[in-house]
Protein backbone atom coordinates (compact mmCIF):
# COMPACT_ATOMS: atom_id res chain seq x y z
CA UNK A 1 0.00 0.00 0.00
CA UNK A 2 2.92 2.57 -0.06
CA UNK A 3 4.10 2.66 -3.71
CA UNK A 4 7.57 4.17 -5.09
CA UNK A 5 9.42 1.01 -6.32
CA UNK A 6 10.02 1.06 -10.16
CA UNK A 7 10.45 4.13 -12.21
CA UNK A 8 6.90 4.35 -13.82
CA UNK A 9 5.36 7.64 -15.38
CA UNK A 10 1.99 8.67 -14.25
CA UNK A 11 -1.27 8.60 -16.99
CA UNK A 12 -4.23 10.50 -16.06
CA UNK A 13 -7.69 9.24 -17.99
CA UNK A 14 -11.08 9.67 -17.58
CA UNK A 15 -13.30 6.70 -17.29
CA UNK A 16 -16.34 5.48 -16.03
CA UNK A 17 -16.72 5.06 -12.27
CA UNK A 18 -18.03 1.71 -12.68
CA UNK A 19 -15.38 0.43 -14.58
CA UNK A 20 -12.59 2.07 -12.40
CA UNK A 21 -14.53 -0.39 -9.19
CA UNK A 22 -14.24 -3.30 -11.86
CA UNK A 23 -10.37 -2.98 -12.44
CA UNK A 24 -10.26 -2.01 -8.73
CA UNK A 25 -11.91 -5.41 -7.88
CA UNK A 26 -9.98 -7.33 -10.45
CA UNK A 27 -6.44 -6.19 -8.77
CA UNK A 28 -7.40 -7.31 -5.58
CA UNK A 29 -9.17 -10.34 -6.61
CA UNK A 30 -5.40 -10.93 -8.60
CA UNK A 31 -3.23 -10.24 -5.21
CA UNK A 32 -1.85 -7.02 -7.99
CA UNK A 33 -1.38 -3.25 -8.09
CA UNK A 34 -3.85 -1.90 -10.22
CA UNK A 35 -1.37 0.20 -12.64
CA UNK A 36 0.01 -3.60 -13.12
CA UNK A 37 -3.63 -4.78 -14.04
CA UNK A 38 -3.87 -1.65 -15.92
CA UNK A 39 -0.51 -1.83 -17.75
CA UNK A 40 -1.25 -5.65 -18.90
CA UNK A 41 -4.59 -4.68 -19.97
CA UNK A 42 -3.52 -1.90 -22.34
CA UNK A 43 -0.43 -3.91 -23.48
CA UNK A 44 -2.52 -6.78 -24.58
CA UNK A 45 -4.68 -4.56 -26.25
CA UNK A 46 -2.10 -3.30 -28.27
CA UNK A 47 -0.79 -6.44 -28.85
CA UNK A 48 -3.81 -7.39 -30.40
CA UNK A 49 -4.79 -4.46 -32.25
CA UNK A 50 -1.03 -5.19 -33.97
CA UNK A 51 -1.91 -9.12 -34.91
CA UNK A 52 -5.30 -7.72 -36.57
CA UNK A 53 -3.24 -5.36 -38.54
CA UNK A 54 -1.08 -7.68 -39.85
CA UNK B 1 -6.59 26.18 6.42
CA UNK B 2 -7.29 24.05 9.63
CA UNK B 3 -5.17 20.63 8.93
CA UNK B 4 -7.24 17.62 8.28
CA UNK B 5 -7.07 14.62 10.75
CA UNK B 6 -3.54 12.92 9.53
CA UNK B 7 -3.48 9.83 11.82
CA UNK B 8 -0.37 7.90 12.00
CA UNK B 9 -0.21 4.50 10.36
CA UNK B 10 3.40 3.31 10.10
CA UNK B 11 4.08 0.25 7.57
CA UNK B 12 5.41 -2.83 8.50
CA UNK B 13 6.96 -4.97 5.72
CA UNK B 14 7.13 -8.64 7.36
CA UNK B 15 7.79 -11.89 6.63
CA UNK B 16 5.63 -13.73 8.86
CA UNK B 17 2.70 -10.91 9.00
CA UNK B 18 0.26 -13.19 11.43
CA UNK B 19 2.77 -13.39 13.77
CA UNK B 20 3.32 -9.71 13.24
CA UNK B 21 -0.28 -9.15 13.80
CA UNK B 22 -0.98 -11.47 16.83
CA UNK B 23 2.25 -10.03 18.62
CA UNK B 24 0.38 -6.78 18.24
CA UNK B 25 -2.54 -7.47 19.60
CA UNK B 26 -0.69 -8.70 22.70
CA UNK B 27 0.42 -5.37 23.14
CA UNK B 28 -3.47 -4.37 22.83
CA UNK B 29 -4.11 -3.51 19.45
CA UNK B 30 -7.29 -4.32 17.78
CA UNK B 31 -7.48 -5.42 14.43
CA UNK B 32 -9.98 -3.42 12.21
CA UNK B 33 -9.31 -4.60 8.91
CA UNK B 34 -7.65 -7.62 6.94
CA UNK B 35 -6.90 -9.18 3.41
CA UNK B 36 -8.40 -12.64 3.08
CA UNK B 37 -4.60 -13.73 2.67
CA UNK B 38 -4.03 -12.15 6.18
CA UNK B 39 -0.94 -10.68 4.26
CA UNK B 40 -2.19 -7.44 5.16
CA UNK B 41 -4.00 -5.94 8.17
CA UNK B 42 -4.73 -2.27 9.72
CA UNK B 43 -4.36 -2.46 13.66
CA UNK B 44 -5.73 0.26 15.49
CA UNK B 45 -4.43 1.66 19.16
CA UNK B 46 -5.84 4.33 21.32
CA UNK B 47 -4.36 6.81 19.26
CA UNK B 48 -2.75 5.87 16.10
CA UNK B 49 -2.44 2.76 13.66
CA UNK B 50 -0.23 0.20 11.94
CA UNK B 51 -0.40 -1.38 8.86
CA UNK B 52 1.24 -4.73 8.52
CA UNK B 53 2.09 -5.52 4.96
CA UNK B 54 3.46 -9.10 3.68
CA UNK B 55 7.14 -7.75 2.70
CA UNK B 56 6.96 -11.08 -0.20
CA UNK B 57 3.97 -8.47 -1.80
CA UNK B 58 5.80 -5.48 -1.28
CA UNK B 59 5.82 -3.48 -4.51
CA UNK B 60 8.43 -0.86 -2.84
CA UNK B 61 11.52 -3.66 -2.41
CA UNK B 62 10.97 -3.32 1.46
CA UNK B 63 12.95 -6.16 3.15
CA UNK B 64 11.62 -8.03 6.26
CA UNK B 65 11.47 -6.12 9.21
CA UNK B 66 11.21 -2.66 7.39
CA UNK B 67 9.12 -0.01 8.56
CA UNK B 68 8.03 2.93 6.96
CA UNK B 69 6.13 6.27 7.78
CA UNK B 70 2.71 6.67 6.76
CA UNK B 71 -0.29 8.76 7.68
CA UNK B 72 -4.08 7.81 6.52
CA UNK B 73 -6.60 10.90 6.20
CA UNK B 74 -10.22 10.64 6.16
CA UNK B 75 -10.60 12.32 2.75
CA UNK B 76 -8.20 12.23 -0.01
CA UNK B 77 -9.59 15.55 -1.92
CA UNK B 78 -9.80 17.93 1.35
CA UNK B 79 -6.30 16.81 1.88
CA UNK B 80 -5.08 17.62 -1.55
CA UNK B 81 -6.52 21.10 -1.16
CA UNK B 82 -5.39 21.51 2.00
CA UNK B 83 -1.67 20.33 1.03
CA UNK B 84 -1.87 22.83 -2.43
CA UNK B 85 -2.83 25.65 -0.26
CA UNK B 86 0.77 24.98 1.79
CA UNK B 87 2.24 25.22 -1.70
CA UNK B 88 3.00 21.77 -2.33
CA UNK B 89 2.62 19.49 -5.16
CA UNK B 90 0.18 17.03 -4.42
CA UNK B 91 -1.52 14.91 -6.64
CA UNK B 92 -4.12 12.02 -5.76
CA UNK B 93 -3.39 8.36 -7.60
CA UNK B 94 -5.54 5.44 -7.79
CA UNK B 95 -4.69 2.28 -6.57
CA UNK B 96 -6.24 -0.73 -6.22
CA UNK B 97 -6.98 -0.60 -2.16
CA UNK B 98 -7.78 3.16 -2.84
CA UNK B 99 -6.22 6.33 -3.08
CA UNK B 100 -3.25 7.54 -2.16
CA UNK B 101 -1.77 11.19 -2.16
CA UNK B 102 1.85 11.98 -3.63
CA UNK B 103 3.43 14.73 -2.43
CA UNK B 104 6.60 15.34 -4.82
CA UNK B 105 8.43 17.70 -2.40
CA UNK B 106 8.42 14.51 0.29
CA UNK B 107 9.37 12.49 -2.42
CA UNK B 108 12.99 11.42 -1.04
CA UNK B 109 11.79 10.90 2.58
CA UNK B 110 9.58 8.38 1.69
CA UNK B 111 6.51 9.39 3.78
CA UNK B 112 3.59 7.86 2.91
CA UNK B 113 -0.51 9.35 2.92
CA UNK B 114 -3.10 7.48 2.65
CA UNK B 115 -6.79 7.29 1.86
CA UNK B 116 -8.70 5.90 4.33
CA UNK B 117 -10.19 2.78 2.81
CA UNK B 118 -13.91 3.03 1.57
CA UNK B 119 -13.95 0.21 -0.50
CA UNK B 120 -13.73 -3.06 1.46
CA UNK B 121 -14.12 -5.63 -1.63
CA UNK B 122 -11.73 -8.14 -1.03
CA UNK B 123 -11.29 -7.18 2.53
CA UNK B 124 -12.57 -8.18 6.19
CA UNK B 125 -13.82 -5.57 8.95
CA UNK B 126 -13.42 -6.36 12.19
CA UNK B 127 -15.81 -5.03 15.17
CA UNK B 128 -14.20 -2.91 17.51
CA UNK B 129 -13.16 -5.25 21.10
CA UNK B 130 -15.42 -4.15 24.14
CA UNK B 131 -12.11 -2.93 25.94
CA UNK B 132 -10.59 0.44 24.24
CA UNK B 133 -7.16 -0.18 23.37
CA UNK B 134 -4.32 0.99 25.67
CA UNK B 135 -1.88 1.47 23.37
CA UNK B 136 -0.51 4.70 21.72
CA UNK B 137 1.36 3.89 18.07
CA UNK B 138 4.76 5.68 18.49
CA UNK B 139 6.50 6.19 14.86
CA UNK B 140 10.23 6.69 15.66
CA UNK B 141 11.56 8.75 12.56
CA UNK B 142 15.68 8.63 12.27
CA UNK B 143 17.00 11.71 10.69
CA UNK B 144 20.21 13.40 10.73
CA UNK B 145 18.65 16.72 11.81
CA UNK B 146 15.23 17.86 13.05
CA UNK B 147 14.50 20.87 10.75
CA UNK B 148 12.99 18.70 7.61
CA UNK B 149 11.08 16.16 9.39
CA UNK B 150 9.72 18.83 12.10
CA UNK B 151 8.39 20.97 8.68
CA UNK B 152 6.85 17.77 7.43
CA UNK B 153 5.15 17.41 11.04
CA UNK B 154 3.92 20.40 11.73
CA UNK B 155 2.18 20.31 7.63
CA UNK B 156 0.25 17.66 8.84
CA UNK B 157 -0.55 19.46 12.42
CA UNK B 158 1.46 17.90 14.78
CA UNK B 159 3.39 19.78 17.12
CA UNK B 160 6.37 19.42 19.63
CA UNK B 161 5.83 18.09 23.11
CA UNK B 162 7.97 19.95 25.76
CA UNK B 163 11.38 18.55 25.40
CA UNK B 164 12.58 15.40 27.22
CA UNK B 165 16.09 14.77 26.08
CA UNK B 166 19.12 15.99 23.44
CA UNK B 167 18.87 13.99 20.15
CA UNK B 168 14.91 12.97 21.19
CA UNK B 169 11.21 15.16 20.76
CA UNK B 170 7.91 13.86 19.90
CA UNK B 171 4.95 15.37 17.83
CA UNK B 172 1.60 14.88 18.49
CA UNK B 173 -1.77 16.46 17.33
CA UNK B 174 -4.73 17.95 19.32
CA UNK B 175 -7.21 15.05 18.36
CA UNK B 176 -5.52 11.62 19.40
CA UNK B 177 -3.37 10.41 15.81
CA UNK B 178 -0.59 8.33 16.93
CA UNK B 179 2.86 10.39 17.88
CA UNK B 180 6.02 10.46 15.80
CA UNK B 181 8.90 10.97 17.59
CA UNK B 182 12.11 12.08 16.11
CA UNK B 183 15.44 10.98 16.68
CA UNK B 184 19.14 12.42 15.16
CA UNK B 185 21.42 9.76 13.73
CA UNK B 186 25.01 10.77 12.66
CA UNK B 187 26.11 13.25 10.07
CA UNK B 188 27.46 10.49 8.25
CA UNK B 189 24.28 8.73 8.07
CA UNK B 190 22.72 9.40 3.99
CA UNK B 191 19.46 11.96 4.76
CA UNK B 192 17.37 10.42 2.25
CA UNK B 193 17.66 6.88 3.87
CA UNK B 194 16.51 7.93 6.98
CA UNK B 195 14.63 5.14 8.70
CA UNK B 196 11.66 4.30 10.69
CA UNK B 197 11.20 2.25 13.79
CA UNK B 198 8.28 1.34 15.82
CA UNK B 199 7.29 1.96 19.43
CA UNK B 200 4.57 2.51 22.21
CA UNK B 201 3.17 4.11 24.76
CA UNK B 202 0.38 2.15 27.28
CA UNK B 203 -1.14 2.80 30.10
CA UNK B 204 -1.13 -0.36 31.13
CA UNK B 205 1.51 -1.61 34.00
CA UNK B 206 4.53 -2.50 32.52
CA UNK B 207 4.52 -6.09 34.81
CA UNK B 208 1.28 -7.06 33.67
CA UNK B 209 2.10 -6.59 29.85
CA UNK B 210 5.44 -8.59 30.53
CA UNK B 211 3.62 -10.82 31.78
CA UNK B 212 1.54 -11.03 29.10
CA UNK B 213 4.30 -11.39 26.84
CA UNK B 214 5.90 -14.23 28.18
CA UNK B 215 2.56 -16.04 28.21
CA UNK B 216 2.07 -15.51 24.34
CA UNK B 217 6.17 -16.52 24.23
CA UNK B 218 7.76 -13.73 24.04
CA UNK B 219 10.42 -14.83 25.98
CA UNK B 220 13.11 -11.90 25.78
CA UNK B 221 10.33 -9.67 27.20
CA UNK B 222 11.74 -7.95 30.18
CA UNK B 223 11.58 -4.62 32.22
CA UNK B 224 14.46 -1.88 31.43
CA UNK B 225 15.00 1.76 32.29
CA UNK B 226 15.27 4.96 30.51
CA UNK B 227 15.97 8.56 31.99
CA UNK B 228 14.52 7.31 35.51
CA UNK B 229 11.32 5.69 34.25
CA UNK B 230 10.03 1.61 33.38
CA UNK B 231 9.96 0.31 30.29
CA UNK B 232 9.34 -2.35 28.56
CA UNK B 233 11.69 -4.17 26.33
CA UNK B 234 10.71 -7.27 23.61
CA UNK B 235 11.99 -8.67 20.43
CA UNK B 236 9.52 -8.42 17.95
CA UNK B 237 8.70 -11.61 15.55
CA UNK B 238 10.88 -9.89 12.77
CA UNK B 239 13.65 -9.02 14.92
CA UNK B 240 13.26 -5.58 15.41
CA UNK B 241 13.96 -4.24 19.21
CA UNK B 242 10.42 -2.66 20.66
CA UNK B 243 10.11 -0.29 23.34
CA UNK B 244 7.12 0.60 25.80
CA UNK B 245 7.14 2.79 27.55
CA UNK B 246 4.53 4.54 29.60
CA UNK B 247 1.75 6.97 28.19
CA UNK B 248 1.61 10.43 29.84
CA UNK B 249 -1.17 11.18 32.07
Amino acid sequence: MLTGGARKQQFNVYLPPELVVRIKHLAVDEGRSLSAVVETALAEYLAKKKEGAE
Amino acid sequence: MTAPAFTLCPYRFSDDPPRMINFLTTLGLARTVSSRSESFAILSGRSGRIAVHSSADSAVGAEPGETRLCFETPDGDSARTYLTSLGLDATIVDEAYGRYLHVSDWHDLRVGLNEEMKDFYGYRRHDRPGRAPRVNVVGVWFHVDFAVPETVLRQLGYVPDPPAAAGWQTFRTAEPSGVVGLHTIGAESDPRRSGVGLSFETAEPPENLVERLHTDGHSDARLGSVRGTTIVLVTDPDGQRIEIHRAPR
